[in-house]
Parts: C-alpha cells; sequence; structure tokens
C-alpha cells in the first residue's frame, strides 16, 4: 500500500510560494515606503540650499557692479553686462541664469543656458531664484541682479538615488530570497518531506527507522508522535515473541510455527535487531547554496576597489612598472589560483565530501581576507589574493558537487542552475554591498566584513551540509589520472571546447570587453555603460531557471545548448542592423538570456556523465571556463586592433556559432553511434 | 503543544529582514543627502574664499606685500559678517604666520600646517571641530604668496539633517508598525493547511483517530496503521492459539 | 672601541660648522642706477618674508655711466654670491654684449640677475631668453606686445591704431614693428608716426599735431610705446589724447598714473623686484645655474584705468574688466 503523490507536495509547493510572495511583498512595500518618504523629505530641505547658493553666487557676482557703480559709472552706460553674465554662467555650470534688471525690473543683460526661457516667460521651471538690489558701496539700489540656480545637479542626486533604490531592493529581494529559502528549506521543507518519506515507510510496513525530531515544531510532534508509535508496535512485536516462547514450551512443532510467525512478522514490517535507529541525514541539495551565496557575496565584496587598492599599494613601493599595471598583479594572482586549485579542489571534494571541502576553502580564503585587510604592500596583497583564489576554487566546487549529488531525481539541472544563480546574485548582491562599505568604512573594513562572512559560511556548514558524501572510486585517483580520464571522454571534451569554452570567450570578451568600448563609441555615459552591461545579468538569471526546468521536464538539454550558442552568435551578427545604442543591448540581453538557458543543461551533462567522479568533472569544466575567460579580451583586443569593433563582434559571434553547430553534429555522430553499437 | 511553530520562526524571519532592509535603505539615503548637503556647503565657501582670494590677489597686484594690502583685515571682518557657518577667516603669509584674522588674538601666530594649501592646490580638511578650506594667494608670477584660510561650522545644514532623518524615520517606523502585523497574519494564514495536515498527522499517530477531512493519504496511512495493528492481533491470536494447544509428546 | 670617540667628536664638532656653512648669508652686490626705489623694494622683502638670510651691499651709480667701469673692479674685487643690476643702460654698461665681453671691463665669473631691463635680447644682454649664453638672468618688466594688444581690444576692440614714437630710440621702433606685424595677421592695422628730428633732435612741439593727425586717419586707440621722450612730455602727449577724444594705452604706468592716459598693462616695479627676487633665491639657495633661469615676464600684470579719462571720453571699462582692473 503506498501514498498518493500529491498530497503533501502540492500542500508544500503551494506555502513555499505563498511565504515568498509575502516576503517580497512586505520587503518592497516597506522599503518603497520609506524610500519614497525620504525622498520628499529631501526635495523639502534642498530649495533653501538651492536659495543660500543663489545668494551667494550673487553676492560674488554682483561685485563688478557695484565697483562700477562706485567708481562713477552711471549704472544705464555700464559697457560689456552681458559679455560679464557669459563669462559667470560659464564658470558656474550650476547657475541657470543671471540677469541684469534696472529698478522696474527691464532687462539690461541676461545670460545663461535659460536666459533665453526667462526673456520669453520670467519664469522658469526647475531654477531657484535670488534677487540681490546692485548698489555702489554704501549707496541706493540702481537695479537688481537676479540669478537663478538650476536644480539640475540635485535632480541628478535624486535620479542617482531612484537607480540605488532599485539596487537596493534588487539586492534586498535576492539575499531575502536566499535567507527564507534556507529557512524554509530547514523549518518547512526539510519536515514535511521527512514526514511524508516516514509516511511512506509506515504504510509500506517499514518500522526500521526512526523520525528525527528536530525542532519543538508541529513537526517535530508529528515525528515524536510516529516514533511513539513505532515504539509501540516494536513492544507489541517484542510480546508476541514472548508469547511465541510460551508457544515454543509445547513442542517442536509448535515452536517451528511461532519462530515462523515471528519471522513473518519480523518479515513485514522490517523490525530491526535492537530496535529502530534515528534515519541517516538526508543530503539536502538546498544545504550547500545559503553558503555558497554568502561565500560569494564576500568576495565580491572588493570587487570595486581591487584595482584602486592595488594601484595605492604599487604607488608607495618600488616604481619598477607603472602602478596602473602593477594593480593588474592581485587580479592576475587571484584568477591563477582559481584556475589552478579547481582540479586540486575537486580531488579533495571527491576524498573528504563536501562538508570538509567547504570548511577547508572557507578556512584558506578567511586568511586570504585577513591578510588583504592587513597587507602593507603589493606583494603581500597578492599573495593574500591567492590564498582567496584557492579558497574559492575549493568552495566553490564543493557547494557544487553537492547540489549535484544530493539533487533529487529529475531536477539535476534545476538544481544546477540554482548553482549558476546563486553565483550570480551572490556577485551582484556583493559587489553592490561592498562598494558602500569600501565608501564609507575603507577598504581594510570591507576585507574584515570578508573574513566575518567566511565565518558565518563555516558555522553554516557545519550545520546544514551533511558528512560524508565522499566518492572513493575517485579519491583514488588524483588529478592527473582524472585529467586523463576527464579529457579522454569524447563527450565531454565536446561540451568543453564547442560549447563551454565559447560561451565564457563571449561573456570575457563581448560582454566585458568590447560591449562596453562599443557603448562608449555610442556616446552613453559611463552610468549608462554599466546598466546596460547588467542587462546581462538580469536577462541571465530567470533563463537559468527556464532552462534547467526545460532541460529536467522536457529533456531538451542537448538541443539547448546548440540553440542557445546559435542564438548568441546569431544576435551578435545582427548588431549592424539596428542603430548601436538600441541593438548593442538588445544583443546583451539575447547573450544573457542564450548563456542561461545553456548553462543548466551544460552542467547537468557534465554531472550525470560517466567517465570521472563528477566533481573532478565539474572542476574540469570550471578549469576550462576559465581559461576562456582569459582567452575571451585577449582574443578580443587581437580583433580590436586588426579591426573595428563592430567586426570583432561579428567575428566572435560568428564563431560562437559554428562551434554549436559543430557541438549539435558532434552529439548527433555520438548518437548515431551509440545506436548502431 | 510544545515549541512555537515553524509559521513564528518565518515570521520573525521575514521581520527581521524588512527592519533590516528599511534600516539600510534610510542609513543610505541619509548618507548619500548628507554628502550632496557638505558638498553643497563647502562649494558655497569654495566661493566666498575664491572672492576674497581674488581681491588680495589683486591689491597685491597694485605692488603691495601681502601684509600691506589696504583694508585686509577690514575685508576680512566683512566677509565674516555676511555668512552665519563662517567662524574664522585668516589670511597666512608663505611662512606660515598669520597677517589677518577675524580672531585678533592670532595674528602673528603659526597657522596650523594641516589646513594650509599644497602649493598651487586648495586644500580642505577638518580640525578642532570645524571644517576648512585652504585656498592660496598667488603673486604676480604664478608663486604662491600667502594662503586664506576659511574655518566654518556645520550648523546651518544640521538643522536640514535632522529634519531630513526625522523626516524618513517617521514614515519608516509606520511602515514598519503597519507592515510587520500584516506579515505576521499572511504568515500565519498560510502556513493554516499545513498546520493542520500537521495536527491530523499528529492526531491520527497518536491516538488512530480518523481524520475528519477527504485527504487520501491521511487516509491510507490510517488504513495502513490499522493494517498493522489488524496484522499484530491476528499474529498474537495465533499464537495464543498455538500456546493454548496441548504440550506434543515427544516422538 | 677607544678610537671611536675622537672621530664622534670630530662629527660632532663639524656638524655645526656645516649647519652654519648651510645657513650663512648669501653676500649680494646691488648696483643701481637711479638709487633705490620699489623695485629694489621688492627684491628685498622677498628674502625677508621667507627668512632667507641675505646681505645686501648697495652701490648707486646715480645715472652717471662712467662710474661702472669702477663698480665692476669693485665686484671682481668683493667676488660676492650674485650682482644685482637696476635698468637698461647700467646693465648693457656692465656686461657688455654676451658674444663680446671683454674680462678687463665687463663683469665675469660670478652670477649675475638683472632688473627692470627692456628687450635684454635685442639688446644683446643675452643670446635669448632661454639661452643666455652667460651665467646671467634677469626680469624682464615690459608685457609682450601681443599681450597689450590684447589688453587694448579687451578694453574695446579696434581695427586701427595709431602711435607717435621718437626715431632715435630704438626699444620704441622694434616694438612698434612688431605690433604692426601682428597687427596685419589679424587685419587691423597700426599708423606710426614719428615725431619729427630736428638736429637729431625729436621736437615736443609736433606732438599735438601728430596726435590731430592719427584721429584723422582713423585711428581708435592711440598707443604709447615706452619711450623716454614721450615719458618726458607725456602730459602734453596725453592731454592731446583727451582733447581729440581717443583713447591712449600705455604699457609703463607713468602714463597713466602720472598723466592722462586711459588705461594701461604694466608691471608694478614691486613685483618685478620680488620676481627677481624668485630668480635669485633659485641661483643662491636652489642651486640653480643661472644660464638655466629663463628672463621673464610677469604672469600676471596690472591693467590700469584712469577714471577719470574715461569718463571724460565717456568711454568706460566693461565689466568684466572691472574685475581685474585698478582704477587710478
Amino acid at each position: 500500500m503506498s501514498l498518493p503523490e500529491d498530497g503533501t507536495a502540492r500542500i508544500l509547493a503551494r506555502l513555499v510560494r505563498n511565504l515568498s510572495l509575502i516576503a517580497i511583498a512586505v520587503l518592497l512595500g516597506t522599503v518603497v515606503a520609506v524610500s519614497f518618504a525620504a525622498l520628499g523629505a529631501f526635495e523639502r530641505e534642498v530649495r533653501p540650499a538651492l536659495e543660500r547658493e543663489a545668494t551667494v553666487i550673487g553676492t560674488v557676482v554682483a561685485n563688478p557692479f557695484e565697483r562700477a557703480l562706485g567708481l562713477g559709472i552711471p549704472f544705464d552706460a555700464l559697457v560689456g553686462a552681458e559679455e560679464y553674465l557669459d563669462g559667470v554662467a560659464t564658470s558656474q555650470p550650476a547657475v541657470a541664469y543671471l540677469v541684469l534688471t534696472d529698478l522696474d525690473g527691464r532687462i539690461l543683460a541676461a545670460s545663461g543656458p535659460a536666459a533665453a526661457t526667462f526673456r520669453t516667460q520670467r519664469e522658469v521651471s526647475g531654477v531657484t531664484e535670488a534677487t540681490l538690489p546692485v548698489a555702489a558701496p554704501g549707496g541706493r539700489p540702481q537695479g537688481w541682479l537676479l540669478v537663478g540656480v538650476s536644480r539640475a545637479a540635485v535632480d541628478g542626486i535624486v535620479e542617482d538615488t531612484r537607480w540605488d533604490l532599485l539596487i537596493v531592493l534588487l539586492v534586498g529581494v535576492m539575499v531575502a530570497m536566499e535567507l527564507l529559502r534556507y529557512a524554509l528549506d530547514r523549518s518547512v521543507i526539510g519536515p514535511l518531506s521527512m514526514i511524508d518519506r516516514m509516511a511512506r515507510r509506515l504504510a509500506a510496513g517499514d518500522c526500521s527507522v526512526l523520525a528525527d525530531p528536530g525542532a519543538a515544531d508541529e513537526a517535530g510532534r508529528v515525528a515524536l508522535a510516529l516514533n511513539a508509535l513505532l515504539r509501540r508496535l516494536a513492544d507489541r512485536c517484542a510480546q508476541l515473541e514472548w508469547l511465541a516462547t510460551e508457544a515454543a514450551a509445547v513442542g517442536a512443532r509448535a515452536a517451528r510455527e511461532a519462530a515462523a510467525l515471528i519471522a513473518g512478522l519480523r518479515e513485514r514490517l522490517r523490525l530491526r535487531e535492537g530496535g529502530a535507529v534515528a534515519e541517516p541525514a538526508q543530503p539536502s541539495a538546498s544545504a550547500a547554496r545559503l553558503p555558497l551565496f554568502l561565500f560569494v557575496v564576500a568576495e565580491q565584496l572588493s570587487t570595486s576597489f581591487i584595482p584602486l587598492f592595488g594601484r595605492d599599494l604599487a604607488r608607495h613601493g618600488p616604481a619598477f612598472a607603472s602602478p596602473d599595471l602593477l594593480a593588474a598583479l592581485p587580479i592576475a594572482t587571484f584568477v591563477a589560483a582559481v584556475a589552478l586549485a579547481t582540479p586540486w579542489g575537486g580531488t579533495v571534494t571527491a576524498r573528504r565530501g563536501p562538508r570538509a571541502a567547504v570548511l577547508i576553502g572557507g578556512a584558506v580564503a578567511g586568511l586570504g581576507y585577513l591578510g588583504a585587510a592587513l597587507a602593507q604592500d603589493l606583494p603581500q596583497f597578492a599573495l593574500a589574493r591567492v590564498f582567496c583564489g584557492i579558497g574559492y576554487a575549493v568552495l566553490t566546487i564543493a557547494c557544487q558537487t553537492q547540489m549535484a549529488v544530493a539533487a533529487q531525481q529529475g531536477r539535476l539541472a534545476r538544481t544546477l542552475g540554482g548553482f549558476t544563480g546563486a553565483v550570480m546574485t551572490g556577485a551582484v548582491c556583493g559587489t553592490a554591498i561592498g562598494a558602500v562599505i569600501a565608501d564609507r568604512l575603507g577598504y581594510a573594513a570591507t576585507f574584515l566584513a570578508s573574513v566575518a562572512l567566511v565565518v558565518v559560511v563555516m558555522g553554516l556548514a557545519l550545520r546544514a551540509i551533511p558528512r560524508g558524501m565522499t566518492d572513493p572510486k575517485a579519491a583514488g585517483q588524483g588529478v592527473v589520472a582524472g585529467a586523463r580520464a576527464a579529457f579522454g571522454n569524447a563527450r565531454f571534451t565536446a561540451l568543453l571546447l564547442l560549447a563551454a569554452i565559447p560561451a565564457k570567450v563571449v561573456l570575457a570578451g563581448f560582454i566585458f570587453y568590447l560591449a562596453p568600448i562599443a557603448l562608449r563609441d555610442a556616446g552613453l555615459s559611463q552610468a549608462a555603460v554599466g546598466r546596460n552591461v547588467m542587462l546581462y545579468g538580469l536577462c541571465m538569471l530567470p533563463a537559468i531557471a527556464l532552462g534547467g526546468w526545460l532541460t529536467d521536464r522536457a529533456r531538451i538539454g542537448g538541443g539547448l545548448i546548440w540553440g542557445a550558442a546559435v542564438l548568441n552568435g546569431a544576435a551578435m551578427l545582427a548588431i549592424p542592423l539596428l542603430p548601436e545604442d538600441v541593438s548593442l543591448p538588445i544583443a546583451i540581453a539575447l547573450t544573457g538570456v542564450a548563456q542561461g538557458l545553456a548553462s543548466a543543461p551544460m552542467l547537468a551533462e557534465v554531472a550525470a556523465g560517466a567517465g570521472g567522479s563528477t566533481a573532478l568533472l565539474l572542476s574540469f569544466l570550471r578549469l576550462g571556463e576559465r581559461v576562456g575567460s582569459v582567452v575571451g579580451p585577449f582574443a578580443a583586443a587581437w580583433l580590436l586592433a586588426r579591426s573595428d569593433v563592430g567586426s570583432a563582434v561579428a567575428v566572435l559571434g560568428a564563431a560562437t556559432a559554428l562551434a554549436g553547430l559543430g557541438y549539435a553534429l558532434a552529439a548527433r555522430g555520438r548518437r548515431r553511434q551509440e545506436a548502431a553499437a | 503543544m510544545t515549541g512555537p511553530s515553524f509559521a513564528t520562526r518565518i515570521a520573525l524571519l521575514v521581520s527581521a529582514l524588512t527592519v533590516l532592509a528599511c534600516l539600510l535603505v534610510t542609513a543610505l539615503n541619509y548618507l548619500k543627502f548628507e554628502r550632496l548637503l557638505l558638498t553643497q556647503h563647502q562649494r558655497i565657501f569654495a566661493t566666498i574664499g575664491a572672492d576674497l582670494v581674488d581681491t588680495f590677489e589683486r591689491s597685491m597686484g597694485i605692488g603691495v606685500r601681502l601684509a600691506e594690502v589696504p583694508g585686509g583685515q577690514a575685508l576680512l571682518d566683512r566677509a565674516f559678517g555676511r555668512e552665519p557657518d563662517l567662524r574664522r577667516i585668516a589670511v597666512a603669509d608663505a611662512g606660515g604666520r598669520i597677517l589677518f584674522d577675524t580672531e585678533r588674538v592670532r595674528i602673528g601666530d603659526a597657522a596650523d600646517p594641516a589646513l594650509l594649501p599644497d602649493g598651487l592646490n586648495r586644500r580642505a580638511a577638518r580640525a578642532g571641530g570645524m571644517d576648512w578650506i585652504g585656498l592660496p594667494v598667488v603673486n604676480g608670477f604664478g608663486q604662491p604668496e600667502g594662503s586664506l584660510l576659511l574655518g566654518y561650522g556645520r550648523a546651518g545644514i544640521a538643522d536640514r539633517l535632522i529634519a531630513i532623518a526625522l523626516d524618513m524615520a517617521m514614515p519608516g517606523l509606520a511602515a514598519l508598525v503597519i507592515g510587520l502585523p500584516l506579515a505576521w497574519v499572511a504568515v500565519f494564514l498560510a502556513a493554516r493547511p499545513t498546520r493542520r495536515l500537521f495536527a491530523q498527522l499528529a492526531a491520527l499517530l497518536a491516538d488512530g483517530a480518523l481524520p475528519a477531512q477527504d485527504d487520501p493519504m491521511l487516509h491510507a496511512l490510517h488504513g495502513a496503521i490499522h493494517g498493522h495493528g489488524a496484522m499484530l492481533d491476528e499474529a498474537g491470536a495465533r499464537l495464543e492459539a498455538i500456546a493454548s494447544r496441548a504440550p506434543e509428546r515427544p516422538a | 672601541m677607544m678610537h671611536r670617540r675622537p672621530l664622534l667628536a670630530a662629527v660632532a664638532l663639524a656638524a655645526p660648522g656645516v649647519a652654519r656653512a648651510q645657513n650663512r648669508p648669501r653676500r649680494i652686490l646691488m648696483l643701481l642706477f637711479r638709487g633705490w626705489e620699489e623695485a629694489c623694494d621688492g627684491f628685498r622683502d622677498y628674502f625677508a618674508v621667507r627668512h632667507r638670510p641675505v646681505d645686501l651691499i648697495v652701490r648707486n651709480a646715480q645715472e652717471d655711466l662712467t662710474r661702472v667701469p669702477d663698480m665692476v673692479r669693485e665686484a671682481q674685487a668683493m667676488q660676492p654670491d650674485l650682482v644685482y643690476l637696476w635698468g637698461t643702460t647700467l646693465a648693457m654698461a656692465a656686461l657688455g654684449p654676451w658674444d663680446a665681453h671683454d674680462p678687463a671691463r665687463h663683469l665675469t665669473g660670478m652670477p649675475v640677475v638683472f632688473n627692470i631691463v627692456t628687450d635684454p635680447v635685442r639688446n644683446r644682454v643675452v643670446r635669448t631668453r632661454t639661452e643666455p649664453g652667460r651665467p646671467v638672468t634677469g626680469t624682464e618688466y615690459i608685457a609682450p606686445v601681443a599681450v597689450q594688444l590684447g589688453a587694448m581690444a579687451s578694453y574695446r576692440p579696434f581695427r586701427r591704431a595709431a602711435a607717435l614714437y621718437n626715431p632715435r630710440e630704438g626699444n620704441s621702433v622694434v616694438t612698434l614693428e612688431e605690433m604692426h606685424e601682428l597687427l596685419a595677421t589679424r587685419g587691423a592695422m597700426l599708423d606710426r608716426l614719428p615725431v619729427p628730428l630736428v638736429e637729431g633732435r625729436p621736437q615736443a612741439e609736433a606732438i599735438p599735431g601728430l596726435v590731430a593727425r592719427a584721429r584723422e586717419g582713423g585711428a581708435e586707440w592711440l598707443y604709447i610705446p615706452p619711450d623716454t621722450f614721450l615719458n618726458e612730455h607725456r602730459a602734453a602727449l596725453t592731454a592731446a589724447a583727451l582733447r581729440e577724444g581717443l583713447p591712449s594705452f600705455s604699457a609703463s604706468e607713468r602714463f597713466v598714473a602720472f598723466a592722462d592716459a586711459l588705461a594701461g598693462l604694466v608691471s608694478r616695479y614691486y613685483s618685478v623686484g620680488a620676481f627677481t627676487a624668485f630668480k635669485a633665491e633659485q641661483i643662491l639657495f636652489g642651486g640653480v645655474a643661472p644660464g638655466a633661469i629663463p628672463v621673464e615676464t610677469l604672469s600676471r600684470f596690472s591693467y590700469l584705468v584712469r577714471m577719470d579719462t574715461a569718463r571724460r571720453l565717456h568711454a568706460y571699462p566693461p565689466v568684466s574688466l572691472l574685475r581685474i582692473a585698478e582704477a587710478v
């Protein structure tokens, strides 16, 4: 007898969805309300400040007029007043207009960007005005000077604040979702699944396992009741056994019958010798997600200023190369450390399990951040970054492996898509938060915040990730043997060379290198360029989830991989068709969508592949992707040096599309081989 | 009823996140506005200072030493009176010795070197509870001949900042006071079906009570439990039967 | 151990001596032409304000060039750290041309700065302003011609200007030639009106007539070069210009401050003296060779406007100019 499938699953899904919606709604509602109040308050308070600025400027501007009057020049004989005001207006960008009038208000001279409007309308919107009398020192006013200060600077700040608000909301929602996901997992999904499992066991007649009461909430009470029931059943069996010995005393045949009865009972109820034992810990695929997210946040806190910090340190040290060049050293050492340590991280995960690997990675990274906070010169900082890189590589591989191994049946792609999603949201949140901390508290404080976060991550890992989950067969392999096994596998190699690496080449070469250049050439401001590049991330996130779902449900993972590559290439090739400031953002967005769609299927393909341990395969995939990230900018720069931006992008796009088609052909060829065999 | 419900934990988490988010947004906005107002405040005093420097430089062009600029002290006093936040204006010579000062006692002393401009570049600093701007006074051949130091306070904008802070805090508190209870209610409402399910499960497991609802899973479980019970009863009955047989004669 | 103490003691004794050597007052021999005036004030005060120890030894030629050889001999005997020369004629007499200087008559072998000198290149005091060809440097006090033209135009733009001059003063001839070329490139004209000579001497009576001719010729400005003859008759010259309603501009402050010219772009002697001291400081305390220091004018001049003349001519200065101009 078995339980129907949907009951608890449906309730669970509805519960999770509703709780998430409530959390988002409350968060958004309160934050938006607070921000609107803030903006309103600011508008009210800023007006007097602008008026004062206008008055001060006016006092300074009026000096020569007053001097002229004091020297006896008649007011209506003032020469070159407008040229003078023109000069002032140019040097004071905050000024909207400067107008000199006589006592009756007749305009003698007007200057400034809004002067023409003033002449016709006398009222200019968005401008705060101050009026000053113009008189000889100690004399009576002979005219007026009107100073209009534009609110543009203030409006710029308000506009900026709206963007900041958006980013804070985004970051806040992302962090809240991760924390909520974790809390739901531990408080709701875990216990509910456990209850579900236990109920199924009970229904099927399996009394061998006790439930874990967990917290003292409703689920815990159910678990206790369940355990009590199981004990009662076990007691009854014990009583029956005693009865059986009594029956056995009757005679041999009776004993045999009794024993058969008891054995049958034991069989049916699967009672264990020595009583039921606690259920072994269930690996949860989400156990590693929050630690991963927090760790990526910790790493990305310093992204916004590492080159600046490096340059400052380089300036204070011996100058055998330009500080700008030396500032790239910490970045290079970090990337190199991550690349080289990734396979080793895979081995560690395979040998000791993800939990231990996370702890090791966290400890190394924590030391790295501590070293960065204390670094006094460039070599120390670069060495600290090496530690950070090693820790990053080990920890991310450990988390990725844990998620792959613990993913539920039929949800592998979605779960691994969650890995990429957590990394990306962590990057966005970390960069934004880190920029604010560094701005207010300084670089060292930011690194110390990273250390604190890493400690939290390690604590979470201790609690949430179960022990074990090692891969004994791969553990014996070692890195080199693992590499040979991985690259010897044609499927893996095809995926790596024709799909994964081209995708990263496009990311690093197009999104991070060529696109900002092209956007700047099209005339966008720096802030606008940044926002456009963020489009990539924003479009990628939902695409990851969609790609994961499609792979699990519709089983078109392979098609997604090469289809997305072709879509990506097409988007890049199509840029010249529309004006650049429209087609570039579209291409960036489509690149994000394409790479998002392909991300989960790629990971699932590797994780499910034979020919090596999951951990090692994933680590080699990441290594390959790193190579792509490094090659990308250089390839793009090489192309750029030989032609213009548009052609460089087109070449990259064509290469990606061709690689995708190549992958499709390779996959078809393999399928035919397998079918023939 | 032993411990708090899981809904409590979720509601606590949502509340904590909301409060944190509100605090964060308020703090960020406040800091941004503070910086804007401070920058504008500084711009105003930089304008006043530049105008004074201009006058001194022009006077030096007449051919007098900085120390002998006619009406130098009066110039400072006049400027001082016009702006309420100005706390002190001083003019120092190339060696840092104060020539004119709105605080007359300090004339002749050495100016604080941390405030003096760096060559031909102006310097902004904070010392003794005041903000300072140090502007160079440049002579006719492009060399610094002295410096003008302007010390100003933040009283003017402090009021504005407090007003902004209060104006942000009140609606924030209101939003929390309204939003948080709503959130709690919503969370518990959303959790109700699940809690009911758990309660029924617990009752079923404890007493074998048949659930009131027509939930297939509960019914199946109920059936299974009773099935096990019946099986054990049957086994017990058969064992009793065996036990109550007559003892077998050894063959 | 025993050997070290005497060594340390020797070093300790020597140290203040070294320090004293650094702070030993530098000796500057000042050779003046017309006596001590504001430029020398500027020179002296520069060192005083910056607490630089200098010993100023002053010798006055009292406008008599025959005294110069004696002063030169005294200088050679004294071997001061620096020699300061005031005025074009004195500088030419004491230094001689840069490519033909005679060690018997001219200063040799010690650094020299000159003050209040016009056109040191044409007067062959130095080879070029950046390459003097000898350990000599100094300051010029007349603004470059282009800057003067700009100053005139910023008061009132013009297409045609006129200038009177003494044809026997080489400085004036050269200045006006340069001005004529510059104006020609901008499509403007300069009428050069030499004062007629009788027996080699310029006739002051001709001045009003020449000014009238300038006016008839359509000139919008009367430019007055730094000409000694014109300086002597500045009252008549500027009064004539005023009568004709012609704005007058000069590069020398005497015409504006002590006559009726309308405006002038001048260097205050005090500031020029201070600038010369700045260059001297680089030689004496900065260890820079005089030949490496360029001969320069001030970077910022004084724009003088005579308000009385402006009122009478109804030619008021534009407001932008009032920010920087001084009213006299």
